[in-house]
């Protein structure tokens, strides 16, 4: 026994001396020759200096950056084969290929076209199509592309043209051009093509290539596309791809593990790697078509899986990281990140993102609960009584924003003058029940119904009927939401209490997500088999206005297609969406989006209660420069080759 | 012994096709699959939007329909499987690595694990053998008193929390002291190491053998404390009853010393029962440490089972577990069998 401790003593003792020995920047006493200069007269002298001893500058060698993100990229795949569409998948092509657009603040920045194109410029247009039978068009009332059965008669279809820049080359050195384009979009049209969403393949009659440089558009005749500008496909190699089917692609590992790149940095050259599991190491692509401009700033960019917030907070604090992403951390590190930036050892980043939480009401539940969600004055005393400030400072640390509506303010077609705002007012929304037959009979604190009736529009017949609640019915709910999400669960736990002070009884079921969001009839969500919901939309460029929209309820007799789980239906708000859809005039869009807003926001309608924006949260070291984080662009790394490291120990 | 091997085997085979058929139906009862996401990921926005079509095409692209876009029934789909399986072709991972071969991402962990386990094991046999054996031998003894206390400890104490633990003592504050301080996790350095960490002062390169083995040490210390501490308890507890045994009593009362009673009579008899743990931790050097694993960052099977759980990948899933089974069955049969060496008592017909 004494000898293992006299042993650990010296241990121990070894490492102390090492650690002094090995110390930076002490004081040490030095002797140094010096010349000085006295009088015109050069005088030699030894004379002895305290000095810092600093390190001899140290060839660090390659300038490197290390990304830590909590998941793996399953592949790097081209999406028009199948390959994924995950966040983290998007965090590593942008150092390997640069898109057609970034989407920055609610907008599209063309990247490697030369503008974007719009009907003002001519680079969009209408043209006129001889339509005859089993031709494909879009009808707008089916909201789909079918095989035209009628007489032979001119419709309008889009033409859009695009200029691709030149002077862009793959890594190999041959040159990228629109012939690339095109092959991505020969192969997501094919029907072994494997991808998720054939819709814009659907809308497409051509897309072509006129030459080196340029790729037409043409849409089916009838369809209007508000984002027409988009209908360009991201380039894959053609002189690689050339011949091989989908299937050949998706087996073969070089496509999936180590594409042809044409961004800052390369996945083939000689020192970059991909160990599963561990970490996929890039290195500068030297013919990269910004090389002028001094891109990539660092010769080697590397990313590490590390799915455990402790272990990736741990390295980005002890430099084994330089940065963090947004998948591997949440609100719940701000405090800890606040504090380190206090410090001056982190730099955390907290960005209003587009996911945004809200809860919803159910109109026409699936099965045979009380629909109390067809009270109006219900839905206006909850939303009044629904403290979301406190929402937002207690969970997300005061650094997102209250939602009046499914856009957040800082979107363009937010209509800040049409939209219906509700401030925390409990005494108005205990009032509003009481008026409205919500009383509490037995002063158990709950409100029963008291001769209460409700009007609300059959989403089926689109008519108003009446819902009479039978006296007695005790004001309750049970909200539905994923487990496993400490934001959702403080934010349900501060609704309950908000709802039990004006006489709501909230009872909170969690879910796991896979049962939750399941695929209808067994999901609950869009089953429609629960009382309050609580989940999170995703919002765009593109408002997300027709999720409430008449058609889109999921119901058995439609086969479960559409995303209006609330039930919600009024189509007065149909039509301003669909004014709003279909019209390419930004006026006429704004417009229609802020009466949609306008309606979806009276006191009468309020099938939802947004909530807040959820917050993207990474961190860098103090020494990475040029990181940014956007609301609208997905991926932090849009802009990875401008990334810089100012020093490195 | 051949008649009894080989009744064992039928049996465990029999064990294996069961138990193999419970998980893969289970996992298919599981709510959710690798398509769950894409209804809502594609919400609001028309021309992304994921239909029901959409999510059967891909249905069949993973060989959960056939040609005809109608459903494969369970059972043609889990005898299609296992023929595979059996040959050793796992099929290919769903969402982990999509498209990658099963068997090459096990294989791209399996390293990492048995490194960690292996290293873990042996660490803990060292020092639990003897520690239960002195421990027993001295009972009530002040170390049998520290022992106990330590074994309490080891115990009782949450993995994830001591790891972390020894991260914020041997990462941060060593650094803050001044002292060679660890990596935080890894399984090697990814960049030259920091002036005043320990790699740098070993003068460690990246994926060198001695950057290895710094990273292997403190999730190893995790680990055997663990281990340790039960099996120093084990092993003190079948001591204690084998020295009360009557013929460790004889043994002395033939005047034989106490330390060839101990290491030659009691010793034996009392190691039984360890060598089922020991045998029983084959299972486990495959199947590696989940929480150790995530804590420390190392790559090992553990993560892999977790994340391909959670991400609904069953053929890595299904791989996993089955490969799991495969080392029980096989690790009871070689329980059973190492008893015959153990004990000469012990005879199977």
């Amino acid at each position: 026994m004494r000898k293992v401790l006299v042993l650990f003593v010296a241990v121990f003792a070894l490492f102390a001396l090492a650690a002094c020995g090995g110390g930076e920047g002490q004081t040490v006493v030095q002797t140094v020759v010096v010349t000085e200069i006295v009088e015109g007269e050069t005088v030699e002298k030894v004379v002895e200096k305290v000095v810092t001893a600093t390190p001899e500058p140290v060839d660090t060698g390659p300038k490197e950056l290390i990304v830590c993100m909590a998941q793996e990229p399953d592949t790097l795949l081209y999406d028009v084969v199948g390959g994924t569409n995950a966040l983290v998948k998007t965090a590593v092509l942008h150092a390997l290929t640069d898109p057609v657009y970034t989407g920055l603040s609610y907008d599209y920045q063309p990247v490697l076209l030369e503008k974007r194109p719009s009907l003002e410029d001519g680079d969009a247009e209408f043209i006129d199509v001889e339509v005859t039978e089993g031709m494909m068009v879009y009808d707008p009332e089916q909201g789909d592309v079918v095989t035209y059965t009628g007489e032979p008669t001119t419709m309008q279809a889009m033409r859009v043209t695009f200029k691709w820049k030149e002077g862009i080359t793959w890594e190999d050195g041959t040159p990228l051009t629109a012939y690339d384009s095109v092959m991505a979009y020969e192969l997501g049209n094919r029907p072994d093509s494997g991808v998720p969403s054939r819709f814009t393949y659907d809308v497409t009659a051509s897309y072509e290539a006129t030459d080196d440089y340029t790729t037409v558009w043409t849409g089916v005749p009838g369809w209007v596309d508000s984002t027409y500008w988009l209908n360009a496909w991201g380039p894959v190699p053609r002189h690689e791809l050339e011949g091989l089917t989908p299937d050949e692609i998706r087996n073969d590992e070089k496509f999936a593990r180590s594409p042809l790149s044409f961004g800052g940095f390369s996945l083939r050259a000689e020192g970059a790697e991909w160990v599963a599991g561990d970490h996929i190491t890039l290195v500068k692509n030297p013919n990269y078509w910004r090389a002028s401009e001094g891109l990539p700033k660092v010769d080697r960019l590397i990313y590490k899986f590390i799915p455990d917030t402790n272990q990736l907070l741990a390295q980005l604090l002890a430099g084994q990281c330089d940065v963090g992403t947004q998948d591997g951390m949440g609100v719940d590190q701000a405090p800890f990140l606040i504090n380190a930036e206090q410090e001056g050892l982190l730099k955390p980043y907290f960005v209003t993102g587009t996911v945004w939480e809200h809860i919803d009401f159910q109109l026409d539940p699936g099965d045979d609960r009380p629909a109390l969600g067809r009270c109006a004055p219900v839905r206006l005393a909850m939303v009044l009584a629904t403290d979301r400030q406190t929402m937002v400072d207690e969970v997300l640390f005061g650094r997102s924003k209250v939602l009046n509506v499914w856009l957040p303010e800082e979107h363009p077609m937010y209509a800040a003058d049409s939209v219906n705002t509700y401030p925390f007012d409990p005494e108005r929304a205990a009032q509003i029940l009481e008026e409205s037959g919500w009383v509490d009979n037995d002063g158990d604190g709950i409100r029963e119904a008291n001769g209460v009736s409700c009007e609300w529009v059959n989403w089926r017949t689109k008519e108003v009927e009446t819902y009479q609640v039978p006296d007695g019915t005790p004001l309750k709910f049970v909200l539905n939401t994923t487990s496993g999400n400490k934001m959702r669960e403080q934010v349900t736990q501060i609704f309950q209490q908000n709802m039990k002070d004006i006489g709501i009884d909230i009872e909170l079921e969690y879910l796991p997500a896979g049962v939750y969001f399941g695929d209808p009839p067994d999901g609950p969500l869009f089953s429609r088999k629960y009382d309050l919901a609580e989940f999170a939309w995703l919002t765009g460029v593109e408002p997300p206005g027709d999720l409430y929209t008449c058609d889109g309820v999921p119901d058995e007799s439609n086969g479960w297609a559409g995303l209006n789980n609330t039930a919600y239906c009024n189509p007065e708000y149909d039509q301003a969406v669909r004014a709003a859809q279909s019209t390419l005039i930004r006026e006429e869009q704004a417009a229609n989006w802020a009466k949609a807003q306008e309606i979806f926001t009276r006191e009468d309608q309020l099938p939802i209660i947004p909530l807040f924006q959820r917050l993207k949260v990474a961190a860098t070291r103090p020494e990475v420069v040029g990181f940014n984080m956007d609301p609208t662009e997905n991926s932090e790394l849009y802009n990875v080759e401008e990334w810089d490291i100012v020093s490195q120990q | 012994m051949t008649t009894y091997l080989i009744r064992r085997i039928i049996q465990s085979t029999l064990v294996l096709i069961i138990s193999s058929a419970a998980i893969y139906a289970l996992l298919n009862a599981v709510p959710g699959g690798p398509f769950s996401g894409l209804r809502i990921a594609g919400a609001g926005d028309k021309k992304s939007q994921v239909t029901q079509q959409d999510i059967e095409r891909m249905e069949q692209m993973l060989g959960l329909r056939d040609e005809n876009g109608n459903p494969i029934p369970l059972h043609v789909r889990y005898i299609n499987w296992l023929s595979k399986a059996i040959r050793g072709d796992w099929g290919k991972s769903w969402a982990v690595a999509q498209g990658q071969d099963v068997s090459f991402l096990l294989k791209s962990r399996l390293t990492n694990t048995i490194l960690l386990m292996t290293s873990a094991t042996i660490i803990s046999l060292i020092v639990a053998i003897p520690a239960g054996i002195y421990s027993a031998v001295h009972q009530y003894s002040k170390f049998d008193y520290i022992l106990t206390t330590f074994t309490f400890f080891g115990i009782a104490m949450p993995v994830f929390w001591f790891g972390l633990m020894l991260i914020i003592l041997f990462a941060f504050k060593f650094q803050e002291w001044g002292l060679p301080y660890f990596p935080t996790g890894d399984v090697i350095s990814l960049r030259a190491p920091r002036p005043g960490s320990l790699l740098y002062l070993l003068g460690a390169e990246p994926g060198s053998l001695t950057d290895r083995l710094v990273h292997l040490i403190l999730p190893s210390l995790v680990l055997s404390l663990l281990y340790m501490a039960g099996w120093s308890r084990y092993m003190r507890s079948s001591m204690l009853e084998v020295l009360r045994s009557d013929y460790v009593r004889t043994a002395r009362a033939k005047g034989l010393s106490e330390r060839v009673v101990i290491l030659k009579h009691a010793l034996r008899n009392a190691l039984i029962p360890i060598v089922t743990i020991i045998v029983f931790q084959i299972p486990g050097i495959f199947g590696g440490a989940v929480l150790t694993e995530t804590v420390f960052n190392w790559k090992g099977i553990g993560r892999l089972y977790v994340d391909a759980l959670s991400r609904s990948d069953w053929p890595v899933v299904m791989a996993y577990l089955f490969i799991s089974a495969i080392l029980v069955v096989f690790a009871n049969l070689l329980a059973d069998i190492l008893y015959t060496f153990v004990d000469p008592r012990i005879r199977y017909s």
